[in-house]
């Protein structure tokens, strides 16, 4: 009996003892970003880059974004509904501003015991301030954002 | 949570030296003794006393059919609130499991200690209150706080699981017709009704869920009364 008594505590703490504790894997997709995709203005199906493309989120010192690019994913604040950004184009040495308001309704949906809720945002809308300054268009291709798969803003220079 | 599974087992394991030298004193009759056997598990008070957060009773039963052959069954309630990063929940609720117990233990003349190998349907109605989570925001840019705690917690109702098991357990007759008992729990969950944007993730009587794993753990240490009906 006792020799089982021995077995027995071995298998409980093998069971019990090393329970395994999940885990937020670090590629677990969260709350998504908004995900802008930059086109020329004279042929819309075209990408365009963006020379020295500056993104700042107002309110932060940092910027969140500081090169030439023709696409980009920014975070929306998840607990707010709309989040202002300040799109700046250097182009030979000459700053052109132009801020951009995105308002929103969001949803959380539940991911896994360890990861927890991600945001999912719907009804996206675009206010610019009042001159356009060298973006020209801005189109929702999506008002749902809920993945980063697809491209959501379309932005025409 | 480590340190109180090893505690607990230090405790589990004196027990059983301590019972098997009981066992060995015991009168030498040799009749079976058949009857109804109704004991409580210990292993839920214990941890009520370690962990503040959970509240737990399990009733134990078993009735000998034959020599080696009980219908056994154990009938609980329990609370457990769990507080993670992640989640901020609660789980409350009732259950019971039916099965049978199989002795594979060669019993001396006059003795009635058993090695069990159990077999369980297990049945849980409980409820689940979301207290509070977190949102999960790879990007930090913006600094924000993601815990959201719920003002109003959202309590879901009439929330189910059902699973088998098998128990590995031994018990011990420490003195005529009373009885230690210790035995693990593996479990399996078969279907469970979920909440609504949520998950179970603690079901009374199955334990921990895990999320893409059917398979929970659990343990018990029993001490149980036999009421003698008749002796062959």
């Amino acid at each position: 009996m006792r020799r089982y008594t021995y077995l027995f505590a071995i298998a409980i703490y093998g069971l019990v003892g090393c329970e395994p504790d999940d885990i937020c894997l670090a590629e677990t997709p969260g709350t998504p970003n908004l995900i802008i995709v930059f086109y020329d203005n004279a042929q819309p199906e075209t990408k365009k880059e963006v020379s020295n493309l500056q993104i700042t989120g107002v309110g932060l010192d940092a910027a969140y974004h500081n090169s030439a690019i023709d696409s980009i994913d920014i975070p929306l604040k998840a607990n707010e509904t709309s989040t202002v950004y300040k799109f700046i184009k250097i182009e030979n040495d000459v700053t052109f501003e132009e801020s951009v308001t995105f308002k929103y309704d969001s949803y959380d949906s539940f991911i896994s015991r360890a990861c927890g809720y991600k945001k999912s945002f719907t009804n996206v809308s675009v206010e610019r301030s009042n001159t356009a300054v060298w973006i020209e268009k801005i189109e929702i291709i999506t008002d749902t954002i809920s993945d980063i798969k697809n491209t959501h803003v379309k932005i025409l220079h | 949570m480590l340190k109180y599974y090893i505690n607990f087992l230090i405790f589990l394991f004196c027990g059983c030296i301590w019972a098997q030298n009981e066992v060995e004193t015991d009168s030498l009759a040799t009749e079976i003794r058949y009857g109804i056997r109704l004991g409580v598990d210990m292993s839920k008070p214990i941890r009520m006393f370690i962990d503040p957060d959970y509240k737990g009773l399990e009733l134990v039963g078993d009735y000998r059919l034959t020599r080696n052959l009980y219908i056994a069954g154990e009938l609980g309630n329990e609370t457990k609130k769990i507080d993670r990063d992640a989640v901020h929940f609660e789980t409350s609720g009732s259950y019971i499991k039916l099965g049978i117990d199989y002795n594979v233990y060669d019993n001396w003349a006059g003795m009635d200690n058993l090695i069990v190998v159990g077999f369980r349907y297990g049945f849980s109605q409980h409820s689940q209150t979301l207290l509070g989570y977190n949102i999960l925001n790879n990007d930090r840019y913006w600094e924000e706080d993601n815990r959201i705690a719920l003002t109003t917690p959202k309590r879901f109702d009439g929330l189910n699981g059902h699973w088998i098991e098998l128990q590995l357990g031994l018990k011990a007759e420490l003195f005529r017709n009373l009885y230690m008992g210790l035995s693990i729990q593996m479990h399996r969950l078969l279907k469970d009704k979920d909440p609504e944007n949520f998950e179970n993730l603690f079901i009374p009587g199955f334990n921990k869920v895990l999320t893409d794993n059917p398979y929970g753990a659990g343990l018990n240490y029993t001490i149980s009364y036999q009421i003698p009906i008749f002796k062959k």
